[in-house]
């Protein structure tokens, strides 16, 4: 899992050109949307495309991306549960 | 300068006719153009859209247009709409008039170039289709077939752009540059946007229902629409019937986000009331709004939240006829404009097709059933582009 | 109705003016993109939206922050009658490009939502008004080449037909090859670039 949450970090700070963050300042547990972060609605559809991209995890719905994208910890385990 | 800017003359070609007399007949017997695509080959065949019922060979066949000679589908449509305008106002572009062309679209040639990609990559086969792709020469190659045009501009602000041809165009006709314009603009269907659009998870799998509140995405539709705008003198001196007036018209930026619209719709509150400032009217007096409205859960509640702002306890029928055409981005403006002028002239409401629900926050609701006998002196048309570029304007029966 | 260039900034590779005067001198960059990047850092902006922008973007960020900086127009209260009139002869089409990689190859099939957004010109609008506030009217022409005099006549015009106080105008052109960008200030008042025609092409062709 950790080896998965570092991966996803540092792809996370490359699709969403998040600028001077690096993979330690992300908090595993913080809001990635909102606070934190700070995502908006775009970031979140690159997120769903990088799902399917990585991880072959196709998301229909653009609304259930609001849970799974709640915070790394989060992610990550779905990741882990619904890979392909 | 300044005086009045007059309308002498309507054309349009979208998936609810290839005419002013078709799109009528489909606005008033309920006839939508949303179905499965037939011309543009993509493999999404699950996303309904509208589009123009004619084939590239069959467009260049109308128009006398070699098959040899390589021309975009949104030149061709475009060429056919400006030519129905110009027809109608009984107008033939010439050097001895003061006559521009204002065209507006955003794909220009890409229908072709992406069809041809891979052969400007690799070969010579299709060269002749790069010098055609872009804006600003999908719009010269509709100038050039016709010859006569003294002013010649392309406007790119994605779905509010041919509605700011209209108001460019009455701008050069208020400050005397020019005579007549042809205004508005032209887009055809691509698997670009239509990609793009899917990836944004907004277009709808069904059939739009605008303002409705269970309300799921937008279709996307092509087409081509022009108003001949022209000045007061030039009107008198060759003894043109208009058909109505551009009487305001007013433009501003949402400043919220690249593709959604703020929640308390500052931008287009601000362009609707520019129109009405421009127009000199209140708001009790437009008699009805062709709304933007694209089926988008944010753009519908957000542009009803501005339609609230601005006419308060008055607020005219407001319908979108997008389930019937389709969202044609940079043609909306004009075709929208067509259509707006069309229930003026004839005295109906085109109805706001698929609409069940109301939206909780809006405190109104679409006309949804066809009003006929209904006057119509003063209808204001909605477009607003990606980006918040937001246009309203409102066009006025003549006294 | 008396109108002024009050600021005027030019943009090529690797350098900017800001009223004739050379502010930045990027070096030479293997790339646009990291060009405008560097002239990001060297300019100190903090805007960490910028790096999600495409180039034609970033590149109006750039020239519209020289302008307004140190001006009444640089701050966060909402601007109603400021306009934005920008012109370029590309629209947006190396963005347009970048786009079309994602979804050329039917075995590597993933459209890109982020591109998709910034495959319009006016996009690039949206983002200077949401940067500064400002919503007054806006648009975006194109045309095959600078053309002062359509700029003239649209700035000229929005200001006697709307209550517009001020507008940054000019021409922001972004290809596959190189970046250009000629951005200035029109203001009411009397000053030493009156604005015309003359005056517009003359600033220009400083750089």
């Amino acid at each position: 899992m950790e080896a998965l949450i570092l991966e996803l970090k540092k792809e996370i700070i490359k699709v969403l050109n998040l600028e001077g963050v690096k993979p330690e300042d992300i908090d595993n547990d913080a809001p990635l949307f909102g606070e934190g972060l700070g995502l908006d609605s775009i970031d979140a559809l690159d997120l769903i495309v990088l799902l399917e991209k990585n991880y072959g995890i196709k998301l229909e719905d653009p609304g259930k991306g609001r849970e799974i994208f709640g915070s790394i910890n989060i992610f990550a385990k779905y990741i882990s549960e619904n890979k392909k | 300068m300044s005086g009045q800017v007059l309308v002498t003359g309507l054309g349009i070609v979208s998936g609810i006719g290839i005419s002013v007399e078709e799109t009528l007949e489909c606005l008033l017997s309920g006839k939508s153009g949303v179905g499965a695509v037939k011309y543009l080959k993509t493999n999404h065949n699950d996303i309904p859209c509208s589009e123009v019922q004619l084939s590239d060979q069959e467009m260049c066949s109308m128009l006398s247009i070699p098959e040899n000679v390589p021309i975009t589908r949104t030149s061709l449509m475009g060429i056919l709409a400006a030519k129905n305008a110009m027809l109608n106002a009984n107008i033939t572009p010439s050097r001895s008039l003061r006559i521009g062309l204002i065209s507006s679209t955003t794909v220009g040639g890409m229908e072709k170039s992406e069809q041809y990609y891979n052969d400007f990559l690799e070969n010579d086969t299709h060269n002749e289709y790069i010098k055609i792709h872009d804006c600003g020469a999908c719009t010269e190659v509709i100038a050039d077939y016709f010859g006569g045009f003294c002013y010649v501009s392309t406007i790119s602000t994605a779905c509010s752009s041919s509605a700011n041809a209209i108001a460019l165009g009455s701008n050069l006709i208020k400050q005397g540059i020019l005579d007549i314009v042809v205004a508005g603009g032209s887009e055809c269907l691509t698997k670009f946007h239509l990609n793009g659009f899917n990836s944004l998870m907004i277009l709808d799998r069904t059939h739009c229902r605008p303002f409705d509140a269970t309300r799921a995405g937008l279709n996307l539709g092509e087409g081509a629409a022009y108003l001949v705008l022209e000045s007061e003198d030039s009107v008198k001196s060759r003894n043109a019937e208009p058909l109505c007036k551009v009487s305001g018209y007013g433009n501003a930026c949402d400043s919220y986000h690249q593709t959604a619209s703020s929640p308390d719709g500052k931008g287009a509150t601000l362009a609707m009331q520019y129109a009405l400032e421009m127009s000199g009217l209140k708001p009790s007096d437009v008699d009805y709004i062709n709304a933007h409205g694209t089926g988008t859960a944010n753009n519908d509640e957000s542009e009803g939240i501005a339609i609230m702002n601005v006419f308060g306890n008055s607020i005219p029928p407001v319908s979108s006829t997008k389930a019937f055409t389709g969202h044609t981005t940079s043609a909306a403006g004009s075709v929208e404009a067509v259509i707006s002028i069309l229930a003026m002239r004839e005295d109906f409401l085109p109805p706001n097709l698929n609409f069940r629900n109301k939206i909780e926050k809006l405190s109104f609701e679409p006309v949804s059933q066809l009003r006929q006998n209904v006057k119509i002196k003063h209808v204001l048309s909605n477009s607003f582009g990606f980006g918040g570029n937001n246009t309203a304007i409102i066009f006025s029966k003549l006294q | 109705m008396d109108l002024t260039i009050t600021k005027y900034c030019n943009i090529k590779p690797h350098k900017i003016w800001v009223n004739g005067h050379e502010v930045i001198d990027a070096g030479t960059n293997e790339s646009l993109e990291k060009s405008l990047i560097q002239s990001y850092r060297l300019l100190g902006l903090n805007y960490l939206k910028f790096f999600k922008m495409d180039n034609l973007s970033k590149l109006a960020i750039l020239a519209t922050d020289c302008i307004v900086k140190e001006t009444e127009l640089y701050g966060a209260a909402d601007k109603e009658n400021t306009a934005v009139v920008f012109a370029n002869a590309s629209s947006s089409l190396a963005t347009d490009s970048n786009y079309q990689q994602t979804i050329n190859n039917p075995d590597n099939y993933f459209p890109s939502p982020s591109l998709f957004v910034y495959t319009l010109p006016n996009i690039t609008i949206g983002e200077i008004c949401i940067r500064h506030k400002i919503y007054g009217e806006n648009v975006f022409l194109i045309s095959r080449k600078f053309d002062a005099d359509v700029l003239y006549f649209y700035v000229n015009e929005l200001f006697e037909r709307t209550d517009t106080q001020n507008c940054i105008a000019g021409w922001v052109e972004c290809n596959m090859k190189t970046y250009e960008a000629y951005l200035f200030l029109v203001e009411k008042g009397i000053g030493e670039n009156k604005f015309e025609t003359n005056t517009i092409n003359k600033l220009y062709k400083t750089k």
